[in-house]
């Protein structure tokens, strides 16, 4: 631990409740506290005595009772097996060929505490119990394995699927007689592993002791690393931001020339092995074989000209990548025809529209247009002030030529399709309705009826009337209780209480009055009729503010005694809203919609698009058409559609101000590459000036296949960039020959950063371990430690600083609007 | 003048007289109101349901025990346990090797159906460990994290006071210790370099000095015009789709093949022309693909 540096837990800003936004902090490890055992816990609960209450009858005090509760818990971390779900991404990409030459494999796991679950016998456990081989394939041999079945699960990582009991003890299948070493485990009393498979490899010595990092190597090739991850949500990045790294310590052999060089990285277990990886360092002995675990394997080639972050975004910008489309998301665009049918189709071509085989529903076949709701060029909204109540209501018909145009229809379809799909959001929805249902007809019921004399009296239309005032009709205590106030002040007063009084009179007795109430009361009589009341309750604006719980009544306060706020019986739910939102940035609508042709978005490509405002505002028209089986919830899917979008457009970026659009104007991109897999988690930015000044924010950026990656703007950027992910920030060596590392501060206000300049950073030539490419590891962490001088205040660096010293600056592709922003 | 007043009073009687005190419970008689062993518990008798402890997380399997029991399997990190009981406590203690820490101490407990009060009621956590074969105690109170679990109970059973209550509303006490949550391994404190701004220290190596030029742009027109809402829209389809349109949909279908773009077929939609109300049910918008798309 160096001067100023601070535990991870120790209160810091690297501590368990957050981290900055745009940081990352590297951990020597995390070594978890409780070591794997089986733990018993029990809870006592004791109670006993007791003085009597006041003015009780006394009870004897309560016997000493107890009350125990015990669990069983067995604390055990992947031993034999490793999760794939585990692993996070690895590097260089599985199956890729790049030239790596200067770059370091690792593996990115999401487990924080993985490499150090099993604390190795007799080491400290800072030690990891796992390492990273960087191994070519002649380094590996597969002729001892126990016959396999099937054969098949032999596979090209020279690795296999085995009894545990071939590894533990291992013998020469071949019959050569071969001494084979597998590791020295203890079972523990319930690990019942007879039947357990795992993979494993067979390292032949003269690998094992050149290759096998020895435990004080291990213990610097791992450590954890926490970023912050609120951007990448919808990339299964759902963790904490916490990830352990296994990095291997071998530079893989680059040629200079001719065929690329196959490497294989395998994740083994050091478990078992302590004896000779330990201090004392026993090799293994000649002509003999180490049987190691494999908990994870993969393969890539190295090669000069081979694939890179660099190459593959570089390929993206070239013509065989963009065909003639502009990198916008289109069929090439042709110009210059003087036919005017030509044109029209050129410039329908390079809007973004399709011309598909369409059968229609008479069965006769012809062909429509469609464009997805990533278009080639801005459009304005024109479908915000009504909404389709059916698919046919969608569709755009080209009298001119005689064609249909059914990308909006395809929309309200996708947007139905997918409501029905959803049993919670149709139920939701549907219960919604028939809430707001009952508001309509409680205010008009109420402001026909004749019995609230009161407010029976405003013949206004219920669209007339005020927020304030409807919300007071809705409520019906106030109302009640004034209209029978009045009736005991009014006509009780004037006509009944007399009687009453004269009915204690001798004379007298309590006789039916000969009140005119009923037919003042039936003189109230609305002149209008139920329909029409509930026709223009469903037209109004300040009915929808009211079922919305929102009102631009200047004075509705609360003075009114009818409560105020929102009736949370039928505001739109929240749900509601969250899944629209998602519906609104294309979550869930299948890939055919969004790209109709699969030359639009061809291998290694990159395609911009502005979503059509239509398109999307069709899509939720279709979601919320279901269940409408009216033309009353037709017309209160009309009422209340503002509102609705409203609440989308506010979920998506909150604060923002609504505009008369309702959705915010949304754009994007789509990656089609193998740099989606092989950079996982990519890092995509938009700034709405060429400064890089101000963020554009992500609406949604998700992985939509293994090689194709989305990104939807709230707004059209100025500048676009594409950087390496921050979690799996790579690690390497600079130099075009001799490998050299670039020192950087590891403490104080400049951590990070190079050191002691950004202008003239320190740089220190690699050791190597021979001719093996493998890094010396323990000496350059001691060479970073005197260079870093009085930084480490005399303390060695560990495995933290050594993994910030070894990060490759990572790489960036930007875009940027002619038109400066 | 006579002045007749008459004052006209009455009271309704409902429930038990306030000034009698309902008899008490016997400790028997209140114990039987705790919660039960359930049916899983019968293999063990002595085994009682007051006091629980639940997973909150990390567990990844369970072993079926042959005494009837059940043991977690789980990981060494984001395990979390908890251990409630239905008895609130004065005092809450977790042990541990030479250990003993006091984790809440609080009033003292009262059982009020039995009218009974300072009544003595401590709850304690212990653990222990067999690892690597060797057992031993677990030092809960300095390698784990735990905090006292509270919840708000009825006082009509765990206050003070003799039965029934003389509240009619019924009312709880905020707060009471019912045990612990969130315990867990306590989180190592590894070596750190703190955060790190990524943006300022691995200043990005643009991979393109000239960056490529974006081709989307805010400031760029938008299509226009937007589809339009006609109520004869279904006429016009009847009136021109199959007819006076059929010619220069043929040839927008030509055009689109010599472009490369495969249409499909351009049939015949006599049908079609003959009943469009029949077969759409409502009229479509009229328009066109947008005109000022970009070129």
């Amino acid at each position: 631990m160096t001067a100023d540096q601070t535990p991870a837990g120790g209160g810091n800003d690297v501590d368990q409740s957050g981290l900055p936004p745009g940081t990352i902090a590297f951990l020597d490890n995390f070594i978890p506290a409780a070591p794997p055992g089986r733990y018993t816990v029990s809870a006592t609960h004791t109670v006993a005595g007791g003085m009597p209450a006041k003015g009780v009858k006394p009870q004897p005090p309560v016997p000493s009772t107890s009350y125990t509760g015990t669990q069983t818990f067995i604390i055990q971390g992947s031993r034999f097996v490793l999760n794939p779900a585990e692993i996070h991404a690895v590097f260089p990409p599985t199956g890729s060929s790049g030239a790596y030459g200067h770059r370091l494999a690792h593996i990115v796991l999401n487990k924080r505490a993985l490499p150090w679950e099993h604390p190795l016998v007799d080491v400290d456990r800072s030690s990891p119990w796992l390492a990273l081989l960087v191994l070519t394939p002649d380094q590996l041999v597969t002729s001892h394995f126990p016959p396999l079945t099937p054969p098949a699960r032999r596979d090209s990582s020279s690795a296999a699927a085995m009894p545990l009991a071939s590894v533990l003890s291992p013998t020469d299948a071949s019959g050569g007689g071969a001494t084979i070493v597998g590791p020295t485990l203890v079972l523990s009393p319930w690990e019942d592993l007879t039947a357990l498979s795992v993979r494993a490899i067979d390292v032949p010595a003269a690998t094992f002791n050149s290759f096998v990092p020895d435990l004080a190597t291990a213990r610097l090739s791992a450590h954890v690393r926490r970023v912050d991850i609120d951007d990448k949500a919808d990339l299964q990045m759902k963790d904490d931001g916490w990830f352990a790294m296994v990095v291997g310590d071998r530079l893989p052999t680059m040629p200079t020339s001719g065929p690329a060089v196959p490497h294989i990285a395998h994740l083994v277990s050091l478990e078992g092995f302590e004896e000779y990886l330990g201090a004392s360092q026993k090799p293994l002995a000649d002509g003999s074989f180490a049987r190691m675990i494999s908990l994870a394997s993969w393969s890539f080639s190295v090669e000069p000209e081979g694939a890179s972050f660099t190459k593959l975004m570089n390929n993206l910008m070239t013509p065989a990548s963009e065909q003639g489309t502009g990198w916008l998301l289109r069929h090439p665009i042709t110009t210059g025809s003087a036919d005017s049918t030509r044109s029209f189709a050129q410039r329908a071509l390079a809007g973004g529209y399709t011309a598909l085989p369409y059968q229609t529903r008479v069965g006769q076949e012809t062909f429509c247009w469609y464009r997805g709701p990533l278009a080639a060029a801005p459009i304005a909204p024109a479908l915000t002030d009504r909404a389709p109540r059916t698919s046919a209501a969608a569709m755009v018909y080209d009298p001119d030529h005689g064609v249909f145009d059914l990308s909006y229809a395809v929309a309200f379809q996708t947007g139905r399709l997918l409501a029905l799909s959803s049993s919670g959001f149709s139920v939701s929805l549907m219960g919604w309705r028939r809430a707001a249902n009952r508001v309509v007809d409680t205010l008009v019921s109420r402001a026909r009826s004749p019995h609230l004399a009161a407010l029976a009296t405003d013949a206004r239309p219920l669209g007339d009337r005020s927020v304030t005032q409807l919300r007071q009709l809705l409520r019906a205590p106030a109302p009640v209780r004034a209209s029978f106030a009045a009736a005991l002040t009014g006509p009780f007063h004037e006509h009944v209480a007399p009687h009453l009084a004269s009915a204690t009179s001798p004379a007298g007795g309590l006789r039916p009055p000969p009140i005119a109430v009923g037919r003042r009361i039936l003189n109230n009589r609305p002149t209008t009729t139920w329909r029409d009341d509930v026709r223009s309750a469903l037209t109004s604006p300040t009915v929808a503010a009211l079922i919305h719980g929102t009102s631009d009544d200047s004075d509705d306060d609360d003075d009114d005694g009818s409560g105020g706020g929102p009736d949370p019986a039928v505001t739109f739910p929240n749900d509601l809203v969250t899944w629209l939102a998602k519906r609104a940035v294309l979550d869930g609508v299948p890939f055919d919609n969004l790209v109709a042709r699969s030359e639009f978005l061809p291998p290694e490509s990159i395609r911009f698009f502005h979503v059509d405002p239509n398109w999307v505002l069709t899509l939720l028209d279709g979601a919320l058409s279901v269940g409408a089986q009216s033309t009353r919830d037709a017309a209160m899917s009309t009422l209340m559609r503002t509102n609705i979008l409203a609440a989308v457009a506010t979920a998506l970026v909150p604060g923002a101000t609504p505009t008369p659009d309702a959705l915010p104007l949304m754009s994007g991109m789509l990656l089609r590459s193998t740099a989606v897999t092989g950079y996982r988690a990519l890092q995509v930015r938009g700034f709405s000036d060429t400064n890089n000044g101000t963020p554009v924010p992500m609406l949604r950026l998700a992985e939509l296949s293994p090689t194709v990656l989305l990104a939807v703007f709230a707004g059209v950027p100025a500048v676009v960039a594409i950087d390496e992910s921050r979690e799996g920030l790579g690690f390497g060596v600079e130099g075009d020959s001799a490998p050299l590392v670039e020192l950087r501060h590891v403490n104080g206000a400049s951590v990070g950063q190079p050191f002691p300049t950004r202008d003239q950073p320190t740089t220190l030539p690699v050791p190597m371990r021979g001719e093996t490419g493998r890094i010396d590891l323990l000496t350059l962490a001691n060479q970073i430690t005197t260079g870093l001088g009085a930084q480490t205040a005399g303390q060695p660096v560990g495995p933290a600083d050594l993994a910030l010293n070894l990060v490759r600056i990572p790489e960036q592709f930007v875009w940027k609007v002619a038109s400066g922003g | 003048m006579t002045i007749h007043l008459l004052i006209i009073s009455f009271t309704i009687g409902f429930g038990q007289p306030q000034d009698q005190i309902a008899p008490t419970l016997g400790w028997p008689e209140f114990q039987a109101t705790l919660p039960t062993p359930t049916p899983a518990d019968a293999k063990q008798p002595e085994r009682q349901n007051v006091v629980k402890i639940v997973a909150n997380g990390g567990v990844t399997g369970t072993i079926d025990e042959a005494d009837g029991t059940t043991t977690w399997v789980v990981r060494p990190d984001h395990f979390v346990f908890s251990v409630h009981s239905a008895v609130p406590a004065a005092g809450l203690t977790v042990s541990g090797g030479t250990n003993t820490d006091v984790r809440y101490s609080g009033p003292a407990v009262s059982f009020r159906p039995m009218g009974l009060e300072e009544i003595t009621s401590t709850h304690g956590v212990s653990m222990i460990a067999e690892i690597d074969g060797v057992a031993g105690s677990v030092d809960l109170a300095h390698d784990w994290v735990h905090a006292p679990a509270t919840q708000d109970l009825p006082e009509a059973v765990w206050g003070p006071g003799a039965p029934p209550a003389k509240v009619v509303q019924p009312t709880s006490i905020p707060g009471m210790a019912i045990g612990l949550t969130g315990v867990a391994p306590r989180p190592p404190d590894p070596v750190t370099t703190g955060a790190i701004d990524i943006p300022t220290a691995f200043t990005y190596f643009p991979i393109n000095e000239a960056p490529a030029v974006l081709p989307i742009d805010a400031a760029a027109p938008r299509e226009v015009p937007p589809p339009v809402a006609d109520d004869d829209a279904l006429d016009r389809v009847a009136a021109t789709i199959a007819t006076a349109a059929a010619p220069a949909r043929a040839a927008l279908f030509a055009a689109l093949q010599s472009f490369g773009v495969d249409p499909g077929v351009d049939g015949p939609l006599d049908l079609l022309a003959a009943n469009p109300v029949g077969t759409y049910g409502a009229n479509p918008l009229l328009g066109a693909p947008a005109m000022a798309a970009a070129q």
